[in-house]
């Protein structure tokens, strides 16, 4: 086909219609998560302790991490449904430095709880329950922002596809720190902060399989 | 009602008023970004017909994703984006292609057939340069076939054969003297 000919029918169908800004798209996105959210945690139950625990400032500062982080992951998500990123190169890089700040914030001067025979103990307690809970809790929202994701074009399938994940799954542990009584650093380590850094590799994986721009 | 459009409008402009109906803008734009896009397509591939095939795979990319452009934000850069995704997967498939089935592709060649001498003369060409190149080991055998038959530059064989820029050059360098020796040697012969 001539070049000329192709523009003729490109131009006779016309441009799509444009979709919503990634802000636009991301408050839509939280305000949906967050009634999940409310949803699942008043189904299951708080935790008995937990208006002693919003009491704490670290309690209430992983909180607000753990949101930060859920909410510039699905952000960064949005704009890497755009081939171009919506040229924010830098914002993919955003969430690692709430996760960096909750890793800081949510381990430290729990050093001596945190060594290996802390890890393998909590390990052989055999807490299948909590990544469990998180998957379970990630699996419908996930299927949600890849669907919206695709509905963009991605250049970039790798990064939007941990990007998703990593939103839902820190939604997904924010959930089980407002439900599971457990503050065992061991435990949060082994049973939710693991399984969701191999659920979010596993993302990068979908993320290839369904986003990718054919 | 479409209306009469000014010559200097930028392409953001034009794609906003695309995005409203505008058919003629949208025109304006291939119109505008065909010579960007063929020069830059032409700086990595050699054959204008496959210049053009890649041109219009980007043309039918920008369509699909013209609901991702954000009118604030700089055509060209979107653009480009799109551009260098296309083209970097025609080179994957080429390059993939080349990989599975290295046999030196000469009747991909094209000789200049205006009269029978030429044909002739290619001919003896091609023999003598099939004589020559399959007495190279394998892997500089495919290095001067991508190099000087095939068109592709140092870099695009580096990363085809997946070895440094450096590798290649010493493995070309190897291989050309290794053909000037068999040259001699044939010429001694006849």
């Amino acid at each position: 086909m001539k070049t000329e000919d192709l523009i003729q029918q490109l131009v006779n169908e016309g441009p799509q219609k444009p979709m919503p800004h990634p802000m636009r798209q991301t408050m839509v996105w939280l305000l949906g998560m967050l009634v999940y959210l409310i949803l699942i945690t008043m189904y299951i139950g708080f935790r008995p302790d937990i208006n002693q625990k919003l009491g704490e400032i670290s309690y209430t500062f992983e909180f607000i991490l753990l949101l930060g982080l859920g909410i510039t992951s699905a952000l960064s998500a949005f704009c890497l449904s755009r081939p171009d990123g919506h040229q924010m190169p830098w914002l993919k890089f955003v969430p690692f430095g709430f996760l960096l700040v909750w890793i800081i914030t949510a381990f430290s001067g729990m050093s001596e709880q945190i060594n290996l025979e802390n890890l393998a103990h909590s390990m052989a307690l055999n807490h299948f329950d909590c990544p469990s809970y998180i998957a379970i809790f990630s699996i419908p929202p996930g299927m949600a922002l890849f669907f919206l994701v695709r509905m963009g074009v991605t250049t970039q399938c790798y990064w939007a596809g941990s990007m998703a994940t990593l939103s839902v799954t820190s939604f997904g542990y924010l959930l089980m720190r407002l439900i599971e009584p457990n503050d065992n650093p061991a435990h949060l380590i082994v049973w939710h902060a693991l399984p969701i850094m191999l659920i979010c590799m596993l993302g990068m994986i979908i993320g290839r399989l369904v986003l990718k721009w054919r | 009602m479409q209306r009469e459009l000014k010559d200097d409008l930028p392409l953001e402009h034009l794609m906003r008023l695309a995005q409203q109906g505008e058919q003629q803008a949208y025109a304006r734009i291939f119109q505008e970004i065909i010579p960007i896009l063929r020069g830059f397509v032409s700086k990595k591939l050699q054959r204008p017909e496959d210049t053009e095939d890649v041109v219009q795979e980007i043309l039918i990319s920008i369509h699909r994703a013209s609901h991702t452009f954000d009118t604030d934000r700089p055509f060209k850069v979107w653009m480009f984006t799109i551009a260098r995704y296309r083209l970097n997967d025609y080179l994957r498939t080429v390059y993939s292609k080349n990989k599975k089935g290295m046999e030196v592709a000469f009747d991909d060649e094209v000789f200049d057939i205006s009269n029978e001498e030429n044909v002739t003369k290619s001919h003896e060409n091609q023999e003598y340069l099939i004589k020559i190149m399959s007495t190279l080991p394998v892997k500089q055998r495919n290095i001067i076939s991508m190099m000087k038959i095939e068109g592709y530059s140092i870099q695009e064989t580096a990363e085809a054969m997946s070895m440094s820029v450096s590798a290649v050059k010493v493995s070309a360098h190897r291989a050309y003297k290794l053909m000037a020796l068999k040259a001699q040697e044939i010429e001694d012969k006849e």
